[in-house]
């Protein structure tokens, strides 16, 4: 088992390795560089060399990586040049945002999508399980930013329940709440409708297994074989699904957080590409990708958890 | 949980209703891109001022924009430019895709290992984000869309046709056809290739609808096709600027994508259930 969760641990920082060459190869080695880019083609060439020096750029290539890399460990990832401020610290900020909004729809989708999935495969065939599937299959089709959209239209401009957008800051932890609820649902949307199919089809896949069998036939009501024994044993789907969505998760919400002008990492994105700002643009790659790869590790020792047969194998 | 199935009541439309239906659909959708580019109601980039916000039917059949444009015609003219951008960029990732895929299941040993590696590094930057990191380098337009919406097709692909792949190359005919000397190159041109296409077809359909939802969202940020060239995305992106006046200008792009989306997904998930009917008993 641990020999196993460490031969994981290696291939999880081999990857985090080789896409930190690749971000960094692409955003500071190709064509143009960071200060010519930021100054614009009209800057004079003494001023883009100070940029440069002022940016590292006069470094060697591998320097400037290691210095990167090291940041990334201290704290220390050079500053924004349209900010003006430490990229670290703009991270960390933008993350008091854009983490509960994630965790928030995570939350939704799971609520909605495996209880959907579980009704559905309880029976399997019937109007509750054509209405599950019909959910799934329209939920998949709606981009969830314009399913943002149209819950401003709804809740917004037209019921004024709720603001059209902005963030209030988290010394008002329930207005915080309240701005991050609807595009929170919006996130969820295809979320849910992802997990309610996959839920199903694992449910009804443990449904004809021997164990289900043997614990009707010892009496436990229907419900608890549902959600005791074949729910759990219909995880390892759920939860393999769950780290695949997380990239879609993440793309949903750059787009999300700029419909309802949330101060996330994902509109930071945004307004650094706008800035034409690759200092910022890199280092929110970065972590981007870093989270994607974290998510599917931690998923891969979900696993060894959730089934125990897989820690005897290999 | 399954014994109820064969006396409960069921709300049957037919074994291939959904695939009928987004057959229906995908060919409505593409029919209309393609007629674009002869006729739409209106020219769609034509502004027309005097003529803008007006409510679905008081002018055209979805209204007009805050430029005085007609909407439906930019629905149309849009769908095109929608269409081509994630065929183009699913065509990319299904090539290199299964080309590495295939290499992977005939070569097997560290080729494999390094391709399926790749094949995770890949899959770690969501299509959005190699977007904004492409644009950044080459600016917006429709090659950073098919570059960042391929790339991101890649692992998807090599996953599925390596996956599909060493299945054949497990079968007696694979074994066979080494025995009477055949090379891994041609055993995979003339018997793996031929038999993992259906597997292949199958993402590719559902890999098109979630690229048209990709696209969607980068021109709604402003990273695919520049304007004036029509782009649902970016008729969403005008239409929330006018939330609360022209609610239309919301609701006629999004529901197109909905639907076109919808029927690839539809064709996707009849054309397995066609392939391989084991999904069926399930499904």
């Amino acid at each position: 088992m641990l020999r196993i969760a460490f031969s994981r641990l290696g291939s999880f920082v081999l990857t985090l390795f080789i896409v930190s060459l690749l971000i960094f190869a692409t955003m500071d080695l190709l064509p143009g560089n960071a200060a010519a880019i930021l100054l614009g083609t009209a800057a004079r060439p003494d001023t883009i060399a100070a940029l440069e020096q002022q940016l590292g750029l006069d470094q060697p290539a591998y320097i400037r990586y290691l210095t990167w890399i090291a940041g990334a460990f201290t704290g220390d990832l050079g500053s924004s040049a349209s900010y003006g401020v430490p990229v670290a610290g703009l991270i960390a900020e933008r993350l008091q945002v854009t983490l509960p909004l994630a965790l928030i729809a995570l939350v939704i989708a799971v609520a909605i999508g495996v209880g959907l999935g579980v009704m559905a495969a309880a029976r399997p065939r019937q109007a509750p399980d054509r209405a599950a599937s019909v959910f799934a299959q329209v939920g998949i089709a709606v981009p969830d930013f314009w399913f943002g959209i149209l819950l401003i239209l709804l809740f917004s401009v037209t019921l004024h329940w709720f603001s059209a957008g902005g963030f209030p800051g988290w010394s008002d932890p329930v207005a915080a709440v309240k701005a991050l609820l609807l595009p929170a649902i919006a996130l969820a949307l295809p979320q849910a409708a992802v997990l309610t199919r996959v839920t199903r089809s694992a449910v009804l896949d443990v449904a004809d297994e021997d164990f289900i069998r043997t614990a009707k036939a010892k009496g436990l009501t229907e419900r608890r074989v549902l959600w005791r024994h074949a729910v759990r044993n219909a995880l390892v789907p759920i939860v393999t699904i769950i780290g695949l969505q997380f990239s879609f998760l993440i793309a949903g919400a750059v787009l999300v957080e700029n419909v309802f002008n949330l101060p996330g990492i994902g509109r930071l994105a945004y307004q650094s590409l706008a800035q034409r700002d690759l200092v910022v643009i890199r280092s929110v790659a970065m972590f981007f990708a870093g989270l994607v790869i974290l998510v599917n590790f931690a998923v891969d020792l979900a696993y060894l958890w959730l089934d125990p047969r897989l820690r005897a194998a290999r | 949980m399954t014994n109820a199935t064969a006396t409960a009541p069921r709300f049957a439309l037919g074994p291939r209703f959904g695939l009928h239906l987004g057959i229906a659909i995908t060919a409505l959708v593409i029919g209309m891109a393609v007629l674009s580019r002869f006729w739409t109601p209106q020219v769609p980039t034509r502004l027309q001022i005097a003529n803008k916000l007006k409510p679905p039917l008081t002018s055209g059949l979805a209204g007009t924009d805050a430029l005085g444009r007609d909407i439906f015609s930019m629905i149309m003219a849009g769908a095109w430019n929608s269409l081509s951008i994630a065929f183009l960029s699913v065509l990319l990732g299904l090539v290199v895709g299964v080309g590495f895929g295939a290499l992977a299941a005939a070569r097997r040993g560290w080729i494999e290992e390094v391709i399926m590696r790749f094949a995770d590094v890949v899959f770690a930057f969501p299509a959005l984000i190699s977007a904004i990191m492409i644009a950044a380098l080459i600016g917006p337009g429709g090659g950073t869309a098919v570059l960042a919406i391929g790339l991101f097709n890649i692992p998807v692909f090599i996953r599925v046709s390596r996956g599909a792949a060493l299945r054949i190359w497990a079968l007696d005919f694979c074994l066979a056809a080494q025995a009477a000397g055949k090379g891994r190159f041609r055993i995979t041109v003339d018997h793996v290739l031929p038999n993992i296409a259906g597997a292949v077809a199958v993402q590719a359909t559902i890999q098109i609808g979630l690229a048209i939802l990709v696209e969607a969202g980068l021109s709604f940020l402003g990273l695919s096709l520049a304007p004036p060239a029509p782009s649902w995305g970016r008729m969403l992106s005008d239409a929330q600027t006018y939330l609360a006046q022209a609610p239309w200008m919301a609701i006629a792009p999004g529901v197109t994508i909905a639907i076109a989306v919808l029927g690839l997904n539809l064709v996707g998930d009849g054309l397995r259930d066609v392939l391989d009917p084991r999904s069926r008993a399930r499904s």
